[in-house]
């Protein structure tokens, strides 16, 4: 709180612990870290490291013990939920491992569910979800599938544009490349970033694969957080 | 959205859908269609009557008058004498009275002694009069009015000779043989027990009480005694001793002049005739506020022990000896709903597994954990409100299909339109209900969507 510099800043974390339980050994220590505006993080953690309770730290799901998140200048956890769910979905965009997509709902509607739920219904946003899709491959027959059509590569590119559309500060990857082959990997790690590059949106990256990590300027292990280091 | 979302969520689960749609408008069609065939029975059963103040009859329980005169059913314990009749018909509140004689019976139809204030006076439904569909008030001694179904059943037209016989079974005991009536007159259809009635004069139904064969004698005096006990052997079965005795005895000096009449051509007979006895009585009054007056004054008759019942009164309390029998048509009806809403909930509840994704999905993307509940809670409403319209269509069309043959087996006149009051109160309270059990989901929806955060678990 008391260094909350930095106004480029688009995500401080700052004093964080959080452990299931009050009197066991903090599952995560994070004195501090902070992710500059457009600066993009690679987060390498294996299974059960931690990455998953990090990143709904960092969404706004999970309180952690003790610490602050600030998203900018925002104080995450000095909303209430119902503000921070509205928060979230204006300034964090979500892609998650596989199955980012409401299966019945077609490609267009599911690029559009986060202007729904911030109630931004106008043209200009419909025809950002379009420029979108368009910049990652879709053409205008496609937009109209339903979501269950399309192979598991282009389900993640449709979750690229559904996190970009309301242009948030953050957009927190989930292990989103799991699912795809290599050769799709390579292309889905390019559009990603230069997607969010366009936008100014600040990219964290978690996966279990450190061949990724060639993507990013900063890279972290999450073990990191485990010794109290740090970074 | 939301409600786009709801549905094609509905949708994508259509096998579910479909067997949950197909048991709910089961349930449903059961539930309503129960009810609307009890309103219009209690419907039906209270027009059979109408703008009748008081029916007044010997003296028993108003439910026993009430059913042999208005529904034909049973028989009167004993009758109410001629001059008893005349003296209350001159009451300054009687307006208008109808006298009936009851008792005999025609291939099991009844048949009612009567004379034209029957077709003047008596009304039924929402104050409707009787009408003619062919023919005229009966005209001579053995003329005789048919009730719609009755004419429709046994095929009978104007012009038409029946014998009537005694008693009110189906099966006679003694056909009243040689005394041929003939149907001056075929009435409309009124969904009321005169559909199945056949009127006669009074003149025509003494007659033919006396002029059996073996009971007159030429010179017009009867054999008494042989009559008397033939006819103790045969009333002793449907209770109708003072009726016939009186008869009996009435007709001693009558009689011969009436049995010529009865036995001639079927001669034009005064309609005056006044028989020595009656049934009941059906009286209008001139002021609805004197009916209790009159039904005082009827019941504290001096010259003979009568019963002065109000219609509508004695209509309720037949209705309320009846409904246990409807409240268990309710109870059973509303089981299935309870039966078919558990389903459901077990069918959202196995569906709120597979869907913690889309729960998650939604999550993500800025849906409040309310909003989810809001979700779910729609899904349902679509689903029991498209039963409910569902439920309303197929009852709707069912009535349509089965309003002639109902009418025509049964002489139940069934309104096409299940949307009555009652009926939409039960809808409103299965959707209610259908809501409340669709909580549990819901809630289950609204965890899911706090406690596992925003990563769908594969």
């Amino acid at each position: 709180m008391e260094n909350q510099q930095s106004h480029d800043a688009t995500l401080t974390l700052e004093h964080i612990t959080f452990s299931w339980q009050n009197n066991k050994p903090p599952l995560l220590n994070i004195p501090s870290l902070q992710l500059e505006r457009g600066e993009h993080l690679f987060l390498y953690g294996a299974s059960g490291s931690g990455k998953t309770t990090l990143l709904n730290i960092i969404c706004g799901i999970l309180k952690p013990s003790r610490g602050e998140v600030f998203i900018g200048k925002q104080s995450l956890y000095g909303l209430s939920t119902g503000k921070r769910d509205v928060f979230r979905s204006k300034n964090i965009g979500l892609i998650f491992q596989q199955l980012n997509l409401i299966p019945y709902l077609s490609v267009l509607e599911n690029v559009l569910l986060p202007a729904y739920f911030a109630h931004r219904h106008d043209k200009t946003i419909k025809e950002r979800a379009r420029q979108l899709l368009e910049s990652l491959g879709f053409q205008a027959d496609a937009m109209t599938k339903s979501a269950s059509q399309l192979s598991v590569g282009q389900q993640q590119r449709v979750a690229i544009a559904r996190a970009l559309l309301l242009k948030p500060s953050l957009l927190v990857a989930d292990e989103p490349t799991s699912a795809l082959d290599s050769d799709n990997r390579d292309k889905f790690m390019e559009l990603l970033l230069s997607e969010a590059e366009q936008h100014g949106t600040s990219v964290i990256f978690v996966s279990h694969d450190r061949s990724l990590a060639k993507h990013f300027q900063r890279t972290l292990d999450i073990h990191s957080f485990k010794d109290q280091a740090v970074c | 959205m939301l409600i786009r979302i709801a549905l094609k969520s509905l949708l994508n689960r259509k096998a579910t859908l479909i067997m949950t749609f197909a048991s709910l408008l089961i349930s449903l069609s059961l539930l309503f269609s129960i009810e609307h065939i009890r309103q219009q029975s209690k419907e039906s059963f209270q027009s059979a009557i109408s703008g009748t103040d008081l029916i007044v009859g010997a003296r028993s329980g108003q439910l026993n008058l009430l059913l042999h005169s208005v529904f034909r059913v049973g028989n009167p314990t004993s009758a109410v004498t001629w001059e008893s009749y005349a003296s209350i018909k001159e009451h300054p509140r009687v307006s208008w009275t109808i006298p009936i004689s009851l008792g005999d019976s025609h291939q099991g139809y009844s048949v009612i002694g009567t004379n034209h204030n029957y077709f003047e006076h008596f009304q039924f439904g929402r104050q409707q009069s009787l009408t003619f569909s062919q023919g005229h008030p009966f005209d001579t001694q053995f003329g005789a009015v048919v009730g719609a179904e009755v004419a429709q059943k046994l095929g009978y037209e104007l012009g038409d000779e029946f014998t009537i016989s005694h008693g009110t079974g189906g099966i006679s005991f003694s056909e009243h043989e040689g005394q041929y009536f003939t149907v001056q007159g075929i009435l409309n259809p009124t969904g009321t027990p005169v559909d199945q009635s056949i009127h006669v004069a009074f003149a025509g139904i003494d007659a033919l009480h006396h002029s059996e064969p073996t009971t007159t004698t030429a010179a017009g005096t009867p054999d008494f005694s042989a009559t008397s006990s033939s006819d103790h052997e045969e009333h002793t079965s449907h209770d109708t001793h003072d009726h016939e005795d009186d008869h009996e005895h009435e007709h001693e000096n009558a009689h011969a002049h009436e049995h010529d009449a009865a036995q001639s051509e079927h001669s034009s007979i005064s309609l005056d005739y006044e028989p020595r006895v009656i049934s009941a009585f059906f009286v209008g009054i001139d002021m609805r506020a004197a009916t209790l007056l009159l039904q005082r004054y009827v019941n504290t008759y001096n010259d003979e022990p009568l019963t002065g019942i109000i219609p509508g009164v004695a209509m309720t309390e037949l209705w309320k000896t009846l409904s246990s029998f409807e409240n268990i048509l309710r109870l059973i009806s509303f089981l299935v709903l309870i039966a078919t809403l558990t389903g459901l909930t077990t069918t959202l509840l196995a569906a709120m597994k597979e869907r913690e994704r889309e729960i998650a999905i939604l999550r993500a993307v800025g849906a409040k954990p309310l909003t989810i509940f809001a979700l779910i809670q729609l899904e349902v409403l679509a689903l029991i409100l498209s039963s409910i319209v569902g439920a309303f269509l197929l009852i709707w069309g069912m009535l349509i299909a089965a309003q002639n043959w109902l009418m025509s087996t049964y002489g139940i006149l069934i309104s096409t339109n299940p949307l009555n009051t009652e009926v939409i109160q039960l809808a409103i309270i299965s959707v209610i209900l259908t809501l409340l059990i669709a909580l549990v989901p819901s809630y289950m929806g609204y965890r899911v969507a706090l406690t596992k955060g925003l990563t769908p678990r594969i």
